[in-house]
């Protein structure tokens, strides 16, 4: 099998600097508009160590002169559509599960090019023709080092069969796809720093020092990757664990462990953009006892602090007696009903900064991109809108007359009067109930807010 | 008919009140209501300074609390109608916090059935059982409890408590109150259930209810009030509201009347020492001190028994006696023990206290004052310090418990309020705030009073525009207002309160975290309003270092022998040796060193009290320096000030002297002199201030000096007053800075043994120790885990690193370790692994360290660090016979001798081979920097590049914002100077650990400095 990997790695700054010329040498940051965090730096500040999801305030401390910018994530998402289809004209089944990044396979492509540096150049022929956009492309005999290759190519790099861990000896281990903290540090202990001293390590003896479930790492590091390429697939959970080094019975360590997982969750979901259903904590004890909660979510549950609170409800729930030795947490993004839906955040509640405009441009970007029929707003969870009332009151301030659909009644009695303040750090609120009957009988429930005027808030026959 | 407040909570209420005890009696006062009364929840903490502030408006404090009932049964309201209500009330509360979790109370409801005589209770606020069941429509559950209520505390002593808070269905429980009020012939009363002063305060109270719940104010909504009308309502209004039930508001004046409590001041009184016959304590007191004035004075005996009567007299006047003579059997028991111990503070002050052996300081000898321990002018009691060996002060506290009973002996609580830092990061969350956001402006921030937020430069330089945004301005206004809120409670460091009755009766009591220890509900500011008299048994890490190492010390010298005049000590301390040596080893002091040269303990003890923020902000170093080097004259502002100040050249450097200024230029008592001492440290009312200085001006111009003078005097006592430092505790001070000085300068193993054994300890980390152990010949060994002790310990001549110097190694963990090596020695890493089941991040640092080597001569760390997982793997197949490793050879290479010292140092954090630096030689090298050594031969203002470990970061508020760092290379310790301006190019530079500074070499008076240009972090 051989396998292509085009990366356009800076593919978000690339096409800022396309439509503003300007910005090219800039040490550019690009910040994702919901959270003000880095979605990706340019090279210059990645070179330092600035990478994404850093917060803004972070990176100025490090780096004063750093350019920010509010990335507009459609418009990348619409640049990755079209490379992905000049892709697709190559081969129909792309894997991509990153911006600017795509893996095909060219196994059958090799009859009708001449060679694999034909194709190559061919296709960043395409891609460079009709985005004007930079690639880099690389060939060789499985994903892992296709991928480590495009990250060496100029523009283009071949990897013949049978020279892949040749090729990958001199790599750090860094080169690794998400390899666990754990694998690092002990390689790091060991002294083994590159792919290569890490694949002469015998495969058995990886084993057991890593486990079983961290060895194909160590065949990866050897020029072996047997993973199939996977044209995306919305995941149906997300599963994340950790068993821990000792066994814990005390709360609190449990509850940091887990309010990691929460966090790494609350990433992944964010991500993907979907919404979890549900959420499953299972802890195994010390007597490899299993224990299983679950609970139903609602979006948006990409929020870490409420999956935090709600995964730390569960644990609460859990009657452990034993020290626990594995946490999990599962997290099903969708239901049936779900597929093909993606809810994407917008904004942050309380940034009333994105105002409704910002939503509008949002939505008809969306609709561009996906078709009209393709975006539906969802309903607000909020009750309907009171109606407003004309009161006239008694000199004390308490309603006495009050008009609904032009007809006039009068207050008959007032049971209850009360008043409520609330959400001062946001659009402050601050209304006087009034529960009422009115001269037809019925009661009916009035309010005046703090510019004295006077909403019906409900009416019982 | 007035109405008076009988539900109010002040911030005392712990994250659920807002106005102080003071704040509360001040509107009272305003509204002219004749009485209020305190209701805090589960606590009695701001009682005395309520009942304080009540005295000072003059009107009644009534006394009260809500209790939390167990088993969902809710709030109650419970106010004390006499003595033996105010003394239940303390049970009540304390039983409420025994067996509950750390910060909650939960009160059994049938211990309030044995402990409700002179109590009155309110049924409570919307919390309460009753209440709750009107709201779920179950009358006869209302009725029931009621019924009960009235039973428990009588049919007269229980009231219904009405609230209007215009929340929903307030109008249908009020009226639903008032039905049950008829049915059950139960007294209706009208509170206002207080918990901030005017409905602004709202938005704080919301802040602190999150905080309390740990959540935003997004997630908080059930938590939060629906409304804003928590406020301290008038009586106008209170009787508006209650228009229906007049008689609610007519009985909060009906309960107020029959409250009569008086809080117990003190002092306590003491359980008595066994006394040998039927002496009284005052007797007893005066025998011992006239025993032992005949055996220790030896000249001038007359004018000693003068004082002494003095003393005594005094004493016995304030009932004191007793209270020495439980101090003096605590330190005849410490003594007895071989813990070391000496009272300081200003006990000092007391020849009493001198001949019980309780202070080491002969009070008439070195110019000290009786008056400033103790005065009939002063109005708060006094109360002894006395510093134990820390790690053997458990055993004292022990002592105590066990000779006065566990019912008599309590801790004194603090309580811990909210400072810039804390405010910061809890309103930050409250208000939504990223964690990480946070943590990066709490970081860098200067600031240490909330207060100072909203102007903090620290905030605004990190935030540049976002400072002003609106978001950050509400943070930091909101915050501000939270410094000096009571954040939580917690134990004071060694305040003891022995009574001889049972504590219960006088204050209520809460368990703290330690297993059966106690603390009062008092803070020590509280107990000193009530004049109540505390011990304070502290622990003195240094008095262990100086133990251990006498202990090594063959034969262990005499310290109480040693004569204060050794010339080689002097030598080294004015060399500047002083790494570990108690009180003058900081930086500032070893820069002083060079100019100051002491020569005798008189030295020592004026060099303690000189690097101080009194001498510092009043500029009064520089000028007694100049004045000792013989550079400027020796000069008064008047001759009066002459006997006063003559120890010290004419520069004010102790509060004794402000105590003697006042006697000898303005005719003050010594007694007097103290409160003006006080007056200024306090920074009293301005009133106050100005009652001294007229006091001051008339006393000194009826003696001849001039207006214009004693004002300058007076002025010099102001900017001094608030920073002073006590002679006496200076002189105790120095007495342990010269023991500790003698033992570094004649065994110097043994002193730097001491030191390790008791990390952490002063002003350095334990690798600067370290290496300067070894500068000066100190020689170590590495930890080894068949020899190394817990602690460090002595090996022929040499230093054995003890095993807490690896990082994880816990003492649980030691001594497990210990027990298993005495049984037979490890014989092969599964053998360890197997025998005592460490985890393997402490078992990976235990190797790191090199404390495994010996087990494997031939095999390198990294492959044992490899066979550890199959060491691990194999523990359930392993028996004792087969204690070998799998023998799975993987081929990694051996570490570097970087390598090697990088992860020692990360395991350890501590280096006996090389200097930190090492790691960094080549970068070093780089930047062409030259060692500290080589600063002495250099020139003033030349400009220098040096490189090495931050050992130390200072930013004294005295400083005009100039911060220093120690900078440690393999040669030695230089102090960096980094001004303002170049703090705020460098801030990320200045928290780097491993730094080069290029600067200008600064020579002043044989001290070197570096005036830092450019930081470059490495």
């Amino acid at each position: 099998m051989r396998i292509l990997c085009m990366r356009l790695p800076q593919l978000p700054i690339e096409i800022e600097i396309q439509s503003k010329p300007e910005l090219a040498r800039k040490p550019l940051v690009l910040l994702r508009p919901c959270n003000q965090r880095v979605l990706i730096a340019s090279k210059s500040l990645s070179d330092i160590g600035i990478i994404p999801g850093e917060s803004r305030r972070s990176v100025e401390q490090r780096y004063p002169n750093a350019f920010f910018l509010t990335a507009t994530e459609a418009l990348y998402q619409k640049k990755h559509t079209q490379i992905k289809n000049i892709l697709g004209r190559f081969c129909t089944d792309i894997e991509s599960n990153f911006l600017g990044e795509f893996f095909i396979s060219i196994t059958m492509l090799s009859r009708i090019f001449k060679s694999e540096d034909d194709l190559s150049a061919k296709v960043i022929q395409q891609i460079v023709s009709e985005t004007q956009l930079p690639v880099t492309v690389a060939i060789a005999g499985n994903k892992f080092t296709a991928y480590c290759a495009s990250l060496q190519a100029d523009p283009t790099c071949t990897i013949p069969t049978g020279k892949e861990a040749d090729f990958l000896a001199s790599l750090p281990l860094t080169h690794l796809i998400n390899p666990p903290s754990e694998l690092l540090r002990r390689l790091n202990i060991f002294g083994i720093r590159t792919l290569g001293e890490f694949a002469q390590l015998p495969h058995g003896s990886v084993v057991r020092q890593f486990g079983p479930e961290l060895a194909h790492f160590h065949d990866m590091a050897c020029g072996n990757d047997n993973r199939i390429l996977k044209p995306f697939t919305y995941p149906p959970t997300i599963i994340l664990s950790k068993t821990l080094p000792d066994p814990l019975s005390d709360i609190k360590p449990t509850q940091n462990i887990l309010q990691k997982l929460t966090k790494q969750l609350s990433q992944r979901l964010e991500q993907s953009g979907y919404h979890a259903n549900t959420l499953t904590l299972s802890t195994t004890d010390e007597n490899e006892h299993s224990q299983h909660i679950s609970t139903t979510l609602k979006p948006p549950t990409s929020t870490h602090m409420r999956l935090q609170h709600t995964s730390s409800n569960l644990l609460n729930q859990l009657k452990s007696t034993s020290p626990i030795i594995e946490i999990e947490l599962k997290a099903y993004p969708l239901h049936e009903w779900h597929k093909n839906t993606r809810q994407i955040k917008l904004f942050e509640q309380h940034k009333s900064v994105y105002s409704k405009h910002h939503l509008q441009k949002t939505v008809h970007s969306l609709k561009q991109r996906f078709g009209e029929h393709a975006i539906q707003f969802a309903d607000t969870l909020n009750p309907p809108k009171p109606k407003s009332l004309q009161v006239h009151c008694n000199p004390i301030g308490t309603p006495n007359k009050l008009q609904i659909r032009k007809k006039t009644y009068i207050v008959k009695y007032i049971h209850q009067h009360w008043r409520v303040q609330s959400h001062w750090w946001d659009k402050s609120i601050k209304r006087d109930y009034y529960q009422v009957n009115i001269s037809d009988g019925r009661m009916i429930t009035l309010f005046c807010d703090h510019k004295q005027t006077w909403f019906l808030d409900r009416a019982i026959h | 008919m007035p109405y008076i407040e009988l539900h109010s909570h002040s911030y005392y209420s712990l994250l659920d009140g807002v106005p102080t005890p003071e704040d509360l009696v001040k509107q009272a006062a305003k509204w002219e209501m004749p009485a209020i009364a305190l209701t805090d929840h589960n606590g009695l903490y701001g009682i005395p300074r309520f009942w304080k502030a009540s005295q000072k408006a003059g009107i009644k404090a009534i006394i009260g609390c809500e209790v939390t009932l167990d088993n969902k049964c809710g709030h109650l309201t419970l106010l004390a109608e006499n003595q033996i209500g105010y003394s239940n009330l303390c049970r009540l509360i304390t039983l409420s916090h025994h067996k509950s979790k750390k910060g909650e109370a939960l009160l059994q409801e049938n211990t309030l059935i044995e402990n409700s005589a002179g109590l009155i209770a309110l049924s409570g606020c919307r919390k309460s059982s009753i209440v709750q069941a009107l709201i779920s429509r179950d009358y006869q559950a209302a009725i029931h409890t009621a019924s009960r209520y009235s039973e428990i505390f009588g049919q007269d002593c229980f009231f219904l408590e009405m609230q209007n808070h215009h929340e929903r269905n307030d109008y249908y429980i009020n009226a639903q109150i008032a039905n049950l009020s008829n049915k059950l012939k139960l007294p209706l009363v009208a509170t206002g259930n207080v918990h901030y002063l005017t409905s602004e305060d709202a938005p704080l109270h919301d802040v602190l209810t999150c905080i309390r719940h740990r959540l935003p104010l997004e997630h908080a909504i059930n938590y939060l009030r629906t409304n804003h009308e928590y406020y301290f309502h008038s009586p106008q209004q209170m009787k508006k509201l209650f228009t229906e039930y007049t008689q609610s508001i007519n009985n909060t004046l009906y309960i107020s009347e029959r409250c009569q409590v008086n809080l117990p001041f003190g002092p306590q009184v003491l359980p008595q020492i066994q006394l040998s016959s039927q002496m009284n304590s005052d007797d007893r007191l005066s025998k011992l001190c006239h025993t032992t004035l005949a055996q220790k004075i030896v000249s001038d005996k007359n004018k000693y028994i003068l004082t002494l009567d003095h003393e005594l007299n005094m004493i016995s006047e304030y009932n004191l006696a007793n209270y020495f003579l439980v101090v003096w059997d605590l330190i005849c028991f410490a003594r007895k023990n071989n813990i070391l111990c000496q009272g300081r503070g200003s006990a000092a002050n007391s020849l009493v206290a001198y001949l019980l052996g309780i202070t080491p300081i002969d009070p008439l000898d070195t110019g000290l004052v009786f008056e400033r321990f103790l005065s009939r002018e002063r109005s708060t009691t006094p109360d002894i310090d006395i510093d134990f060996a820390a790690d053997r002060r458990e055993e004292v506290i022990q002592y105590i418990y066990n000779k006065y009973g566990p019912e008599q002996v309590s801790m004194a609580c603090t309580i811990v309020t909210f400072r810039a830092r804390s405010a910061l990061r809890d309103v930050g969350l409250a208000l939504g705030f990223e964690k990480d956001t946070l943590q990066n402006a709490t970081t860098v921030l200067d600031d240490h009073s909330a207060s100072s937020l909203p102007e903090s430069k620290s905030i605004r330089a990190i935030l540049k525009e976002d400072f002003y945004s609106p978001r950050w301005q509400e943070l930091l206004r909101i915050s501000a207002l939270l410094e000096g809120f009571p954040r939580h409670l917690g134990i004071h460091n060694g305040g003891m309160i022995v009574s001889k009755q049972k504590l219960t009766d006088y204050m209520p009591i809460e368990p703290a975290s330690m297993q059966e220890r106690t603390v009062v509900q008092w803070d020590k500011d509280s107990l000193e309003l009530m004049s109540w008299i505390k011990l304070d048994v502290l622990g003195m890490r240094m008095l262990s270092a100086i133990s251990d190492a006498c202990a090594l010390i063959n034969p262990s010298p005499e310290l109480e022998e040693l004569r204060f005049d050794d010339p080689d000590v002097f030598d080294m301390i004015c060399r500047g040796e002083t790494i570990g040596v108690f009180q003058i080893e900081s930086r500032a002091q070893s820069s002083l060193i060079p100019r100051f040269k002491p020569r005798s303990l008189a030295d020592l003890t004026i060099q303690v009290a000189l690097i101080r923020p009194g001498p510092l902000q009043s500029n009064m170093v520089h000028p007694y320096l100049l004045r000792r080097e013989g550079r400027n004259p020796t000069t008064y502002l008047h001759p009066l000030l002459k006997p006063a100040l003559k120890e010290t050249l004419g520069v004010i450097l102790f509060q004794e002297q402000v105590l003697k200024i006042a006697r000898d230029l303005a005719g003050f008592t010594p007694g007097e002199g103290e409160l003006l001492r006080r007056a200024l440290r306090h920074k009293h009312t301005k009133e106050q201030i100005k009652h001294f200085h007229t006091r001051f001006i008339d006393g000194a111009q009826s003696r001849g000096v001039s207006t214009f003078i004693a004002n300058q005097i007076f002025d010099q006592l102001k900017s001094f007053g608030g920073y002073s430092f006590s002679k006496a505790h200076a002189a105790a001070f120095a007495v342990i800075t010269y023991w500790s000085a003698w033992i570094r300068c004649h065994h110097p193993t043994e002193f730097f043994i001491g030191v390790l054994r008791n990390q952490p300890m002063g002003f350095y980390p334990e690798h600067v120790v370290i290496s300067d152990a070894r500068r000066i010949g100190v020689r170590f060994l590495p930890v080894d885990l068949r020899y190394s002790k817990a602690r460090s310990t002595l090996q022929s001549g040499k230093i054995r690193l003890g095993l807490k110097t690896i990082r994880g190694f816990g003492t649980e963990h030691i001594n497990l370790l210990l027990q298993e090596r005495k049984l037979a020695p490890f014989q092969s890493l599964p053998n360890l692994i197997q025998r005592m089941k460490f985890p393997r991040s402490l078992m990976e640092s235990i190797v790191l360290s090199g404390a495994l080597d010996y087990l494997h001569p031939k095999q390198h760390r990294r492959q044992i660090l490899w066979e550890l997982t199959g060491a691990y793997q194999t523990i359930p197949r392993l028996n004792d016979l087969k204690l070998t490793i799998s023998g799975e050879q993987v081929a990694l290479k051996p570490m570097t001798p970087e390598q090697k010292f990088a992860s020692e140092f990360n395991a350890t954090q501590i280096s006996i081979d090389n200097h930190p630096t090492y790691l960094y030689r080549d970068a070093l090298s780089h930047h062409k920097t030259i060692l500290v050594s080589q600063l002495h031969s250099m020139n003033n203002g030349q400009k220098v590049k040096v490189g090495g470990i931050v050992v130390t970061r200072q930013s004294p508020p005295t400083a005009n914002g100039i911060r220093f760092l120690a900078l440690e290379d393999s040669s030695g310790i230089i102090n960096v100077v980094i001004h303002a301006n170049t703090y705020d190019s460098y801030r990320i530079e200045y928290y780097s650990n491993f730094v080069v500074v290029q600067g200008n070499l600064q020579i002043k008076h044989g001290a070197l400095n570096l005036i830092a240009i450019h930081i470059i972090s490495l």
